[in-house]
C-alpha cells in the first residue's frame, strides 16, 4: 500500500514535469510562428512590374520614352521612397544583338539593391524580380527588361 | 481521487495551451494578414474599381478585444492601417497611384468597400 502511494507521488511529479516541458515547447513554437512575418514581396514585385508595363506599353507597343519616363506617373513610391525601400531598372534593348544592345535606360531608387538580383540570398535582404518582354516601337521589335527590388525587410523577413 | 484531480488539471492545462495557441496566432497575425491583403488588393486594382472585402473575422476579433471596428481599418496617403486589438496594430504601404482610395465600412454585411480612384 505504501509503495503504491509512493509510486503515485512520483508519477504526479513526472506528469507535471512532462506537462511543463510540453507547455514550454508549445509556447516557444507558437511564439516563433506568430512572430514570423508573411512574405509578400514576390507578389508585390510582380504587381509593380505589371503596373510599369501597363504605364509604358499599349497593345504590345512601347508608347513611352524610357530615359525621360517619370515613374511617379505610373506608381506612387512616396512611402517607399522616403524609407528607401525600392529599386527599379528599366532597359530598352535591341533584339538579335550581342553587344551595345542598350537603347535607353531608366533607374530609380536604391541602386545598392541591384546586387541582390543576381542570385537567391537568404536572410534579411531585399527581394528582387526581373522579367523581359518583347515589344515593338515604331514597327521595330525591342526587348524591354524590367528589374525591381523591394526592401521592406522588417515587414517580411524575421 | 488523485487520478480524477490529475485528469481535470491535465485537461485544464491542455485546454489553456490550446486557447493560447489559437489566440496568439489569431489576433497578431490577423492584423498583418488584413493589412498586407488590402495593400496588395489596392496595388493590383485599377482606377474606377469598387471592391467588397469580407471582414467577418475582423468584426469578431474587434468585438472580443473591445475595439471600435469603425477605426480598425484606415487608409492614409499610401499606407493601410489595421488595428483589431489594443496593441499598436499593423500597417503596410501600397504603391498604386490611387491617392484618393477610400475605405467604407458596411456594418450590416460585414464587408469593407474599397473605392479606387
Amino acid at each position: 500500500m505504501m509503495n503504491k502511494k509512493g509510486g503515485e507521488d512520483i508519477l504526479t511529479i513526472w506528469w507535471w514535469i512532462i506537462a511543463g516541458v510540453v507547455a514550454v515547447a508549445i509556447f516557444i513554437i507558437v511564439t516563433m510562428y506568430a512572430s514570423k512575418p508573411i512574405e509578400v514581396r514576390d507578389v508585390e514585385n510582380t504587381v509593380l512590374i505589371e503596373k510599369i508595363i501597363d504605364c509604358i506599353a499599349e497593345d504590345g507597343k512601347l508608347v513611352a520614352d524610357i530615359s525621360s519616363l517619370d515613374l511617379k506617373s505610373c506608381v506612387n513610391l512616396e512611402t517607399e521612397y522616403s524609407e528607401g525601400q525600392f529599386f527599379i531598372k528599366i532597359q530598352e534593348l535591341k533584339t538579335d544583338c550581342e553587344k551595345d544592345c542598350l537603347i535607353s535606360e531608366k533607374i530609380e531608387g536604391r541602386k545598392d539593391f541591384e546586387i541582390y538580383c543576381g542570385k537567391e540570398y537568404g536572410g534579411k535582404v531585399p527581394k528582387c524580380k526581373e522579367i523581359s518582354v518583347l515589344l515593338s516601337k515604331k514597327g521595330v521589335n525591342e526587348i524591354l527588361k524590367i528589374k525591381t527590388a523591394i526592401g521592406k525587410v522588417d515587414k517580411n523577413v524575421k | 481521487m488523485i487520478s480524477v484531480i490529475m485528469l481535470i488539471l491535465n485537461i485544464a492545462l491542455f485546454a489553456g495551451l490550446f486557447y493560447f495557441a489559437v489566440k496568439k496566432t489569431g489576433t497578431v497575425e490577423l492584423e498583418e494578414i488584413y493589412a498586407k491583403k488590402l495593400a496588395l488588393i489596392i496595388d493590383a486594382a485599377k482606377p474606377g474599381m469598387q471592391i467588397s472585402f469580407d471582414i467577418k473575422t475582423a468584426f469578431e476579433y474587434a468585438e472580443e478585444n473591445k475595439v471600435d471596428i469603425k477605426n480598425a481599418f484606415l487608409i492614409n496617403e499610401n499606407v493601410v492601417y489595421v488595428k483589431l486589438s489594443n496593441s499598436k496594430g499593423y500597417y503596410y504601404s501600397f504603391f498604386n497611384n490611387a491617392n484618393d482610395t477610400t475605405f467604407q465600412l458596411d456594418e450590416e454585411n460585414k464587408v469593407l468597400n474599397i473605392k479606387i480612384t
